[in-house]
């Protein structure tokens, strides 16, 4: 999801000699990793009130405020300092619109989705984990995406957070310990917990479901 | 039913806690080499710590469920990221002649809207794919022929196609638009009453029929996919992989399994695509029928292998033990429909739907009439088990050799007075019981190994060890060594017997040569080993011989059909 570290890196040392244009050029690479992020985190119900897109523009406005103060002092890498600051106006526009963060993720879901779902989703994807079944049919796996996000959307704060850098933003566990404080073995164990705890409702729907 | 909590968890914290550190710290190095695109390194860590593997595997199955949804996103908002998506903002939004209004669903493989159309001011539903202009060319082609196909139909119980179009490049099409719920919503309210289901089963029936008459199947017949307006007419919709019958075309070259596992048959599942006929649309009306009247589906299971599996191998719960309310008739007719052998379901949609008529006017169904002829002819038949065969097909006929060579060999010895009882032990314990563990090692290489292959090596095992205790029990009824050999004909005859019952009714052939030669055995001791011997690898060798050769054939076709 982040672009290649090595040319952002080269970005960086030119911007911190001044180039206004390698400024640019920084967060246009960033642009649709941060549009993502945002997409994915935002509460569904404040998106009529405030666009994925403001916030958006929000973050890079903040981050060039901010720029020469990280250049000075690169407390983190540059894509996790630009999604923290993209966090910080999540929780900012949360605030402001006065919605608990708890259901951020339902992304583009009708209200009542689970009915409609045929139940075998979780054996589809343990089918294509297989790869015993390659191709599948493009149509199950957004059926089967669906379904992922309205498990993770029922997850706790904090395992939902580590499950969506870890496979919506595709962060290494190094870089999830990083932006989190944490250590890596307690990154890894948050990790474990969150991931046995999807496991267990994606069972549990299936059951339900059924 | 929690599997993925750790075998010691709440036994001691100590341990548990070190045990979860470690697991931990294993499936973030798995996770990160999976992110590398380095998904060997996956068993590598399992086969390092075995003690970890089984739950490791278990989290990252779950894990690759997230990944993959992640993917999915990524690919999805890649396309349009920069002017958000289309599908999803700024309704109403004006496409050619429609005016789309807001969304009402979304599956398949495409994005549902409830629209207008303008020239003609009538509302309609219209889909799109939902993928906008990213649509792969595959997924293009497949859509409209899932339009032409429908546009064809003219059936109160089919959603009616109008208009075919395509706007920047996006495919879309518009169909009437239907108030009301679809099955699966309405299942999950709860089991539906007898008569309820069957009255909406035989509309969708005639429907599928009309179809099928028509030279197309569904092929993905499921209550998602079955709409119930408000008068209580049943609608099917999404002929989305509805192929024609007659077409060979190129769009499931790919060999991707189409449909929903829970709902498919099984030649389906197993993806023998030249087998999928209008028996597999009945098999899934049954499925649906199933879970209609018991609120889920005939198979169900944690994962997808063991579901496929399931379908595969198992006959499903009759449905009167999920719902005792049901009539004895009724299970029958569903039964009927979720047979594994093609042949022995329904064999069109009209013929069930006329028994299902005929359950509802409380007349005799057909699905009762066991028939004479068509209980022996099942008998005889093969079992849906029987291409398991096809895996064994070389190595029986290595069987049939090394049996042959072990009755020779103990035949000569018994020529040559030998006596003594350890030799001949040794022999058929050792001997055979090596040549056991080299065929079963061989067919493990083969892939893995299914239940009902497990059930008929048990079935050897088992008369393999009473050959064994054969020669004690010789011994302890102070008998000549060898005395009791005609016994080996009779436990071969059941084991035959068995594989009949589970394979093929041919094998009562074998059964019967079996038995027939204990007495023989008994009349000319002499020979006694060498009739045993020729006879027993005769009933390998033919069969084994059999299907070798459907395997090749088999083989040969897959190839033929890999051709681009």
């Amino acid at each position: 999801m982040w672009p290649e570290s090595e040319k952002t890196e080269e970005l960086l040392g030119e911007a911190r000699e001044g180039d206004a244009e390698a400024v640019n050029k920084l967060i246009e690479r960033h642009q649709d990793a941060i549009l993502r992020l945002v997409r994915m985190r935002l509460d569904r119900r404040i998106q009529p009130r405030v666009g994925v897109s403001d916030v958006v523009q929000d973050v890079f406005i903040e981050a060039n405020r901010r720029l020469q103060k990280y250049l000075q002092d690169p407390v983190m890498p540059f894509h996790l300092w630009l999604r923290q600051i993209a966090k910080d106006r999540i929780i900012d526009a949360h605030r402001r619109h006065r919605v608990s963060k708890k259901r951020s993720v339902d992304r583009e879901q009708p209200a009542h989705l689970p009915a409609d779902m045929d139940h075998s989703s979780m054996a589809l994807a343990n089918q294509l984990v297989d790869g015993e079944v390659t191709p599948m049919a493009a149509a199950t796996q957004r059926e089967l995406a669906a379904r992922v996000e309205q498990t993770i959307a029922e997850l706790p704060e904090q395992d939902r957070d580590i499950v969506l850098m870890r496979h919506y933003e595709f962060l290494s566990n190094q870089e999830v310990a990083e932006a989190l404080g944490l250590s890596q073995p307690a990154a890894s164990m948050r990790y474990l917990r969150a991931i046995r705890r999807m496991r267990d409702l994606l069972l549990v729907e299936e059951e339900d479901s059924l | 039913m929690n599997e993925s909590s750790t075998p010691d968890a709440g036994s001691e914290g100590e341990d548990s806690t070190v045990y979860d550190q470690e697991l931990a710290e294993l499936l973030s190095l798995a996770e990160d080499a999976l992110q590398r695109g380095e998904p060997r390194e996956l068993e590598e860590l399992c086969q390092q710590h075995p003690e970890h593997a089984e739950e490791l595997r278990l989290l990252l199955a779950t894990a690759r469920v997230a990944e993959m949804a992640g993917d999915q996103y990524r690919q999805e908002s890649r396309g349009d990221a920069k002017g958000a998506t289309q599908l999803e903002l700024s309704l109403p939004l004006y496409l050619g002649d429609y005016e789309l209004i807001e969304e009402i669903g979304r599956g398949g493989m495409g994005v549902v809207f409830r629209a207008r159309q303008v020239s003609l001011d009538r509302e309609v539903a219209v889909k799109m794919i939902s993928r906008g202009p990213l649509a792969s060319d595959q997924e293009r082609v497949r859509f409209q022929a899932e339009a032409r196909a429908v546009a064809q139909l003219d059936h109160p119980g089919i959603v009616p196609v109008y208009d075919v179009g395509e706007l920047d490049s996006r495919p879309f099409f518009s169909m009437k638009l239907i108030e009301g719920e679809t099955l699966s919503q309405r299942i999950s309210r709860g089991p539906l009453a007898a008569e309820e289901a069957v009255g909406l089963l035989v509309q969708v029936c005639r429907a599928v029929d009309y179809a099928h008459q028509n030279g197309l199947l569904h092929r993905d017949l499921k209550p998602s996919n079955i709409l119930i307006d408000d008068s209580g007419q049943a609608h099917v919709m999404d002929f989305g992989l509805a192929k024609r019958i007659d077409d060979t075309g190129e769009l499931t070259r790919s060999g991707a399994v189409l449909g929903t596992p829970a709902y498919m048959a099984p030649e389906q599942a197993a993806g023998h695509r030249g087998e999928v006929s209008a028996a597999s649309d009945v098999y899934s009306l049954g499925s649906v029928l199933y879970s209609a009247l018991t609120g889920r589906p005939p198979f169900q299971a944690a994962t997808a292998v063991d579901t496929l599996l399931l379908l595969l191998e198992q006959e499903p719960l009759p449905p009167r033990v999920l719902n005792p309310g049901i009539d004895r008739d009724l299970e029958m007719i569903v039964l009927r429909c979720l047979q594994k052998p093609v042949d022995l379901r329904y064999s069109s949609a009209a013929q069930l739907a006329d028994d299902l008529q005929a359950y509802l006017n409380d007349e005799p169904i057909s699905a009762r009439s066991g028939r004479f002829a068509h209980v022996v002819a099942r008998w005889l038949k093969e079992t849906h088990h029987a291409t398991v065969l096809e895996k064994w097909g070389l190595l029986w006929m290595w069987h049939s050799l090394v049996l042959l060579l072990v009755c020779m060999l103990t035949n000569l010895l018994h020529w040559k007075d030998v006596e003594s009882r350890w030799i001949y032990f040794i022999l058929w314990t050792v001997g055979l019981g090596t040549w056991a563990v080299v065929f079963w090692t061989i067919r493990r290489r083969m892939g893995p190994v299914l239940f009902v292959e497990r059930q008929i090596a048990h079935v050897w095992a088992s008369s393999m060890v009473a050959i064994a205790v054969l020669f004690p029990v010789e011994y302890l009824l102070k008998l000549e060594v060898l005395e009791l050999a005609p016994v080996l004909a009779l436990v071969s005859g059941m084991v035959f017997t068995i594989k009949a019952g589970i394979l093929t009714g041919k094998f009562y052939t074998q059964a019967i040569v079996m038995f027939a030669m204990a007495p023989l055995m008994a009349r000319f001791p002499e020979w006694a080993l060498v009739i045993f011997g020729v006879s027993g690898a005769g009933c390998f060798l033919i069969p084994g011989w059999k299907y070798h050769r459907q395997s090749l054939g088999r083989a040969a076709d897959r190839r033929r059909t890999d051709q681009p």
